[in-house]
């Protein structure tokens, strides 16, 4: 008997194809590249990456790095979800906040967030304080428009069975509405960690301060060739992470979501 | 003996000012502490909104209601609404022993292990006590719908509003919900107030039915039920009294107005 899970077996065997195409897609960059197929010096080698990768994650600057990012990123995430949820549920529920913020929401909703960030470093400078700003803002809207949309659409009946058993405004919210709603509000924080992610990614590089973005430039800049690939890869192997662990706990909160 | 629950004529009315959709014309009805009373009408007549108005889930447009002298404005302390849509009513993120505190653990400083006791009593009493731990879409549709009703008594009500809670369960399953209703207000006391549109269904669990007219809703009549109790699920419904008045209500129901 073989000591592997039979569920684990079958994902293995899911994503086999598609591993195997990213496989092949690597091998011919490399072969490229060493046969001179393609410019040397400015296209990505995989071996040189991988070499330079294993380099840069032993390298001092690696730790501090992902910890600016990540720290960053996490701060103004959190702050954004926070927020988004509290306000969503008060415009979803209550009539009279959602006039008063709506025409407010609308206004803010559609700037493309980088186009904040000059003005942000003007008002906050190159520190954290900007960097928590741009990623709270980016990462804010989904967050705020799924709460919104999810706390209007939750089933009448349970509010009324909030109500039959005399719950009370506060209760009928966090016991009833928002667990009601989260299925929607995750999707939403979903688009924001991506948003968020790009958000810190940008300002790290237009202000070139900290973080992967900044060790990211700082190799272009330098014509560092392969380390400017080492650290795009260890971007997107964040980004990845992060989708995952998302993920994880997505299946966690609102295991019962599929199965009504 | 006193009313429990006084109806006087209330009217609802939907819609813009410009349109008005009437949907009950006026409801008189007095239910006495202890009673069962079904309200039964054609379907769409309103019937489900004047329990609702009763429940104090939906505001009045003309009259009003009284519960043991006072006005109902909003869900009053005592009185429990049981909905028809029972996959509907229960919270999925919950656990069934989670549903059925949900109705009553924010109301008195009970401790975690009366909460607890308090679960099980009432699971017990509807015969799930073994799946308190389990979630309401791990149980078949008549068994959800005693986890509603676990809920519903564990909250304690002196009344009970029963919105067509047995028209979503197949029909063996719905007998076997009569029986348990009929027990349960045997053993509690309560006041039962059941909307719905079966007949037979009517006439086996109540002491009193009340016949409302197509929409918009009024009283046709009030036909008090002869009909024995103890109720036995095969034999009751071969008592002449049983099929009288069910021959009766139906041939009212059925006439074209």
């Amino acid at each position: 008997m073989s000591a592997v899970p039979a569920a684990f077996r079958h994902r293995a065997a899911a994503l086999a194809p598609g591993l195997a195409f990213i496989a092949s897609w690597i091998a011919v960059l490399e072969v490229a590249a060493r046969y001179g197929w393609m410019n040397r010096i400015f296209s990505p080698f995989p071996s040189a990456i991988a070499a330079r990768l294993a380099d840069v994650v032993a390298s001092p600057e690696f730790p501090q790095a992902l910890g600016a990012t990540v720290g960053m990123l996490a701060v103004g995430y959190l702050l954004a979800c926070t927020a988004g949820v509290l306000l969503g549920l008060g415009m979803g529920y209550h009539r009279p906040t959602y006039a008063l913020l709506e025409p407010t929401l609308e206004l803010l909703r559609p700037i493309p967030k980088p186009a904040l960030l000059p003005p942000l470093i003007l008002l906050l400078g190159l520190g954290a304080p900007m960097k928590i700003a741009i990623v709270f803002l980016g990462a804010l809207f989904p967050v705020l428009i799924n709460t919104i949309q999810g706390v209007r659409t939750v089933d009448p009946v349970l509010v009324d069975v909030a109500r039959t058993f005399r719950q009370g405004t506060l209760k009928t919210v966090f016991r009833m509405i928002l667990p009601a709603s989260l299925p929607m509000i995750l999707a939403g924080m979903r688009v924001s960690l991506g948003l968020g992610l790009i958000l810190v990614t940008l300002s790290e590089m237009l202000t070139g301060s900290q973080g992967l973005g900044a060790q990211l430039v700082d190799a272009q800049r330098a014509f560092r060739v392969q380390d400017m690939y080492a650290w795009t890869v260890v971007l997107a192997l964040l980004g990845l992470a992060l989708a995952l662990s998302f993920d994880a706990l997505e299946r966690r909160l609102i295991f019962w979501s599929s199965r009504r | 003996m006193a009313d429990l629950l006084d109806v006087q004529g209330v009217g609802k009315t939907f819609g813009a000012p410009a349109e008005p959709v009437v949907a009950i014309r006026s409801v008189d009805l007095r239910v006495a502490q202890g009673e069962f009373v079904s309200i039964v009408g054609p379907s769409g007549c309103g019937k489900s909104t004047l329990l609702q108005i009763i429940a104090g889930l939906l505001p009045a447009s003309t009259g009003d209601v009284h519960l043991e002298g006072r006005a109902v404005v909003a869900p009053p302390e005592g009185v429990v609404y049981l909905f028809q849509q029972y996959s509907r009513s229960l919270l999925p993120w919950l656990t069934v022993e989670r549903n059925v505190s949900f109705g009553f653990s924010h109301l008195n400083g009970a401790s975690a292990r009366e909460v607890e006791e308090r679960c099980i009593h009432h699971l017990d009493m509807v015969g799930l006590a073994d799946f308190r731990k389990r979630y309401p879409w791990e149980l078949s549709g008549g068994m959800q719908q005693r986890v509603a009703i676990a809920r519903a008594l564990a909250a304690q009500p002196r009344v009970l509003l029963l919105d067509e809670p047995f028209s979503s369960v197949d029909a063996l399953t719905r007998l076997e919900l009569h029986g348990l209703i009929l027990e349960l207000w045997g053993k509690t006391g309560l006041t039962i107030l059941l909307v719905t549109h079966d007949v037979e269904e009517a006439v086996y669990l109540s002491d009193r039915i009340v016949l409302l007219t197509r929409r918009p809703a009024q009283v046709a009549e009030v036909f008090a039920n002869a009909l024995p109790r103890p109720r036995r699920p095969v034999e009751s419904r071969e008592d002449p009294r049983f099929l009288g008045l069910r021959h009766e209500l139906l041939t009212r129901l059925l006439k074209p107005e």
